[in-house]
């Protein structure tokens, strides 16, 4: 009878983490056996990730639709809900996002060359500035609207609306930008993973880093929704 | 056990057999994107922030300075184009769809063409119902009108989360500012000692009201109110102004019909930017306000009449 492997005592120790040993250590990772070469898995990964992408873009666009047809509706109730925005915050939490952008390209740029360093603190710069945007988010916008009663729906209890319609704006303010903040915390988990792995296996080099190409082309897509949504709900009045 | 593949048949210059686990393959023959083009592309993008920012506030300021309403089209043009350049230089760049297998990119076109297909019609059937039939226009089906809640949340058949309060035949936003006023009035009613709120405790209350409502929110915003006769009057105008649009709402309105398809009057009323146009202006209604604020059909749809389209 065949002994299976976790009863043979005759087996070696295993690397220690992190070591160049260990089979998680880029330079010691291969490829599915489906593929035929670590290139090929490499784009198959990364066309999953685009198609992933565009069902994202058309989860957003549900609520774009919506934004464009209730806007054509009630010029006035948006105008006055844009009016309750502070364009400042807007446009700190785009500067925000656009550098973590810029630090998320670093980082596969440092995965490719090799260079570890750069990679863990580019990853650290971007999960930094994700919590900086929900920090500004929940702070100064969410938490002092809803002390107001600037709430969406039915929970709508600001007693100084102009407009029937502004319980809707609120709805698409609310529906649009907590479900980009979804995405954002989403994405920093995403990219805290990788941070995760590089720190203790060292995990991505320039043989292999999609996990790191993947994980920060999801959070470009989320600096990119939010290139739209910023001007749709801060600056167009 | 080597397994064999028909790769000998079909050549593929991405697999090498003389390496077939791509070893040897330092980058996967894949782009690394400059550090000095990843730094040249945010700046663009930190450019191009700014300026839509400077857009706004220009357009804001010179309807301000020079009492002109520019109109929609302007304001949503500057935005929009910016930020389409702006989402084409993540994606080129950062997303580096630019140096990126075709394929990639034909993902995102089809995807696009997907959003288009969810907007353009949505958007043409709203600016162009009146083409086909005149008198089409304005009248939309009951949804997110912001008409009363005349039903609450008893005998459904799960716990509604969101408080649903009976507002009758009023719309939210009115029974919110009453609930207010009530509140406010009877905390006014307390301090002189009375259980119930008399008309000059209710008085007292809605100048209370206003003035609450500019310590929090206008005087943030920095509004030029010169000193307390300017408030009053600009309260003043301001209720009368909500005074007109109830009625404008409630007329066409049945209470009995709430249920029902109802016609909004949301496209009949005039189109204003921001909340302080024309504060310190003798107002005057003109004759195109007059015009939009009768609705073209005095007596609402019948609900079957609404439900064609």
């Amino acid at each position: 009878m065949a002994t299976i492997d976790s009863q043979r005592l005759d087996m070696p120790a295993p690397p220690p983490r992190g070591s160049d040993k260990h089979p998680l250590f880029w330079k010691n990772r291969g490829h599915a056996h489906h593929y035929r070469s670590a290139a090929e898995e490499f784009d198959a990964c990364k066309l999953g990730m685009w198609l992933f992408l565009a069902t994202e873009i058309l989860l957003f666009a549900g609520i774009f639709c919506a934004y464009t047809v209730f806007r054509s509706l009630y010029p006035e109730a948006w105008a006055a809900g844009s009016h309750h925005l502070d364009w400042r915050f807007g446009a700190m939490n785009t500067i925000v996002l656009l550098f973590s952008s810029w630090t998320a390209a670093s980082a596969v740029r440092s995965a490719q060359l090799g260079k570890r360093g750069a990679l863990i603190g580019n990853l650290v710069i971007t999960i930094i500035c994700a919590a900086a945007f929900i920090f500004i988010k929940l702070k100064f916008e969410y938490f002092v609207k809803l002390g107001l009663g600037k709430a969406p729906g039915t929970w709508f209890s600001y007693p100084y609306a102009e407009h029937p319609q502004e319980p809707l704006w609120w709805s698409i303010y609310y529906m649009g930008t907590g479900l980009h903040a979804l995405h954002v915390i989403i994405g920093a988990c995403l990219l805290g993973w990788v941070l995760f792995r590089t720190v203790r296996y060292n995990a991505y080099g320039p043989t292999h880093y999609t996990m790191v190409e993947t994980s920060a082309l999801y959070w470009h897509l989320v600096d990119i929704i939010w290139i739209f949504l910023f001007p749709l709900l801060y600056l167009i009045h | 056990m080597e397994r064999h593949h028909d790769d000998r048949h079909t050549p593929n210059p991405a697999f090498d057999t003389m390496d077939p686990h791509g070893a040897t393959h330092a980058d996967h023959g894949h782009h690394i994107i400059s550090a000095r083009t990843l730094m040249a592309i945010l700046l663009a993008l930190l450019f191009f922030t700014i300026l839509t920012v400077f857009l706004s506030r220009a357009e804001v300021w010179v309807q301000n300075t020079f009492s002109v309403v520019l109109p929609q089209w302007v304001n949503v043009l500057g935005a929009m184009s910016i930020a389409v350049v702006k989402g084409t230089l993540v994606v080129a760049f950062f997303m580096g769809l630019r140096y990126d297998k075709p394929l990639n990119l034909f993902v995102l076109l089809f995807c696009l063409a997907a959003v288009a297909q969810f907007i353009i019609p949505a958007t043409l059937d709203l600016y162009t119902r009146d083409w086909v039939t005149a008198e089409h226009k304005g009248e939309i089906i009951k949804g997110g009108t912001g008409e009363g809640l005349a039903k609450t949340g008893e005998g459904h058949m799960f716990v509604r989360a969101s408080p649903r309060p009976n507002t009758g035949s009023e719309p939210l936003f009115e029974f919110r500012r009453e609930q207010r006023l009530e509140e406010l009035a009877h905390e006014v009613a307390a301090k002189h000692g009375r259980a119930e709120a008399n008309d000059e405790d209710k008085a007292e209350a809605a100048r209370e009201f206003w003035f609450e409502h500019y310590d929090e929110e206008l005087h943030e915003k920095g509004h030029a109110i010169r000193h307390l006769d300017d408030l009053e009057d600009f309260y003043a105008q301001w209720r009368k102004g909500h005074v007109t649009m109830a009625a404008e709402t409630t007329d066409t309105v049945a209470p009995e019909s709430l249920e029902e398809t109802t016609a909004s009057t949301a496209n009949h009323s005039l189109r204003r930017v921001g909340r302080t146009l024309g504060l310190f202006d003798a107002q005057a209604p003109s004759p195109s306000a007059e015009e939009h604020a009768t609705p073209e059909r005095a007596v609402p749809l019948s609900p079957t009449e609404g439900e064609d389209h």
